[in-house]
C-alpha cells in the first residue's frame, strides 16, 4: 500500500521526532541530491535557530490546550446536497464488509478519548443543490437537526427520504442524529449507506465517522479499514486517517 | 577551511533531532553527535578537498549521525578518541556576522507572522510536536497545517532568498 502521506515528508519533519529510519533516509538522500530539498534543509536549520532566539515570544503564542482532545472536523458538507445517488452495488459492497464478523480488540479510554462525540456541523445557507425543489425539501427536514432535537430530525428525515430514499446527505445526518440518540446500530447503518454513495465529501465525511463510532463501539479493525480506505482513496480525510490510525497504533 | 564554529551551530540541532528519532527515550544523542561530529573532523583531515562546499560537510555529518545510530541500536557503535588537538572552532568575523544576521532576519520574519503561524512554528520546532499533534491540540485539520507551513516555509525562503540576492548584489558592486 502506498501512504499518500508519506510522499508529503518535509524537512521540518526531521527535527519531531515523527519519522522512520527509512525516512530519514529518504530525506538525507534528497538533501544530498536535490538543490533544492538541500536548501529546504538549510532552511528549516536556519529557521530552527531563529525560533529559538525568539522562543518567548513564539511560546507565548500557543494557547493553552485544557479539555478533551478532539480530532478536526471538516466542513465539506457544505456542499452536502449538491451530492445525490447511491450506488447500490457500492452498498453492497459495502455491508459485505461488514459480514465477515471481524474480532476486534477492545479500544483503549484514551482512543475512545479521541474519536469525535459530537454531530458534525449544518450549515443550510452554503447549501446548494441542482434540484432547488430537491434542496428546499431538504432544508426544511434539517429544521430539527439545526435546532439539536434530534428525535423530530430522525421523523422529518425519514419523511424526506420516502421521497429521495437513496439522498447521501440526509442519510448522513439521519445517522448523525440516530449517534446523537444513542442509537448506534441505526447510526452505523445510515452512516454505512451514506458512504456506500456515490464518491464525494458526504460519502468519505461518512467513512469518517463511522470509523469512529466502530472505535467506540469496540470494533477497531472494521475502524482501520475504514480508515485505511479513507488513506488509500486519497480523500480529503486521508490525513485526518492517519492521525487516528497513530493513534490506534500507539 | 570548514568553518567548524557556525557549520555545528547551524547542524547540529538537527543532527541530535535526527539522534534522538533513531536511539529512542535513553539514548546518548548528545554523545552520538559529538562523535559524529569527531568523525567529520577526522575524514575532513584526511581529504579536505572532500567536503568542497559545507553541503558536504552537512550530508557526511548527517549521514554519519544515521549511521551510528544504527550501530548503536546493535551496541557496535565504536567511540572515536581524539588523538591531537581538537579543531579550531573560532568563527572568523564575516562567518558569524553571516549566521547572525540570518538569524536575525529570520527572527525579524517570525515575529511578523500572524499569530496561528507563530504557533505552528512554536509547536513544530520548539515543542518538536508532529503535525498530528498539532492538529489535536488546535482542532485544525493536518491538511491545513500541511499547506500552512509549506506556505510558511516558501514565503521565509523568498524573503531570505530577496535579501540574499540584495546583499550579493550591493557586494559585488
Amino acid at each position: 500500500m502506498v501512504n499518500p502521506v508519506n510522499k508529503q515528508r518535509d524537512m521540518t519533519s526531521l527535527f519531531t521526532g515523527e519519522l522512520s529510519a527509512e525516512e530519514i533516509e529518504l530525506l538525507l538522500e534528497r538533501a544530498a541530491t536535490d538543490p533544492e530539498a538541500s536548501r529546504e534543509l538549510d532552511l528549516v536549520c536556519d529557521l530552527h535557530a531563529a525560533a529559538e532566539s525568539e522562543q518567548s515570544l513564539l511560546l507565548d503564542s500557543i494557547a493553552p490546550t485544557e479539555g478533551p482532545r478532539h480530532l478536526p472536523r471538516r466542513n465539506s458538507l457544505r456542499i452536502a446536497a449538491g451530492i445525490t445517488g447511491l450506488a447500490a452495488a457500492a452498498m453492497l459492497l459495502w455491508l459485505g464488509l461488514r459480514t465477515g464478523g471481524i474480532q476486534s480488540p477492545e479500544p483503549s479510554s484514551e482512543t475512545v478519548a479521541v474519536v469525535e462525540s459530537v454531530p458534525p456541523a449544518y450549515v443550510p445557507l452554503e447549501l446548494r443543490a441542482a434540484d432547488t425543489n430537491l434542496a428546499e425539501r431538504f432544508r426544511a427536514a434539517m429544521e430539527g437537526y439545526t435546532l439539536r432535537d434530534w428525535p423530530r430530525t430522525v421523523s422529518d428525515l425519514t419523511g424526506f427520504m420516502a421521497q429521495s430514499p437513496e439522498h447521501a446527505p440526509a442519510l448522513f445526518y439521519r445517522a448523525a442524529a440516530h449517534e446523537a440518540l444513542g442509537d448506534d446500530s441505526a447510526a452505523a447503518e445510515d452512516y454505512r449507506a451514506s458512504a456506500a454513495s456515490a464518491a464525494g465529501p458526504v460519502s468519505e465525511h461518512a467513512r469518517w465517522r463511522l470509523a469512529q463510532l466502530e472505535i467506540r463501539l469496540g470494533h477497531v479493525d472494521m475502524a482501520r479499514v475504514l480508515l485505511n480506505q479513507l488513506l488509500d482513496s486519497r480523500s480529503s480525510f486521508a490525513l485526518n486517517a492517519e492521525a487516528l490510525l497513530s493513534d490506534l497504533d500507539r | 577551511m570548514l568553518p567548524w564554529a557556525s557549520f555545528l551551530q547551524r547542524y547540529r540541532p538537527v543532527a541530535r533531532a535526527i539522534a534522538e528519532t533513531l536511539l529512542g527515550p535513553g539514548g546518548d544523542a548528545d554523545d552520538l553527535v559529538q562523535e559524529a561530529a569527531l568523525s567529520l573532523y577526522a575524514a575532513w583531515r584526511k581529504d579536505p578537498a572532500r567536503f568542497e562546499t559545507t553541503e558536504h560537510a552537512r550530508n557526511y555529518y548527517l549521514r554519519t549521525v544515521r549511521n551510528l545510530a544504527a550501530r548503536s541500536r546493535e551496541r557496535q557503535r565504536p567511540t572515536t578518541v581524539l588523538a591531537e588537538d581538537p579543531p579550531d572552532c573560532s568563527t572568523s568575523a564575516s562567518q558569524a556576522a553571516e549566521l547572525e544576521a540570518r538569524r536575525t532576519h529570520l527572527g525579524r520574519l517570525l515575529r511578523s507572522l500572524p499569530h496561528a503561524d507563530r504557533e505552528l512554528v512554536a509547536r513544530r520546532f520548539l515543542r518538536r510536536e508532529t503535525l498530528a499533534q498539532v492538529s489535536l491540540a488546535t482542532g485544525v485539520p493536518v491538511s491545513t497545517l500541511h499547506n500552512r507551513e509549506r506556505g510558511i516555509l516558501k514565503r521565509l525562503r523568498e524573503e531570505v532568498q530577496g535579501i540574499e540576492a540584495l546583499e550579493n548584489g550591493e557586494s559585488s558592486e
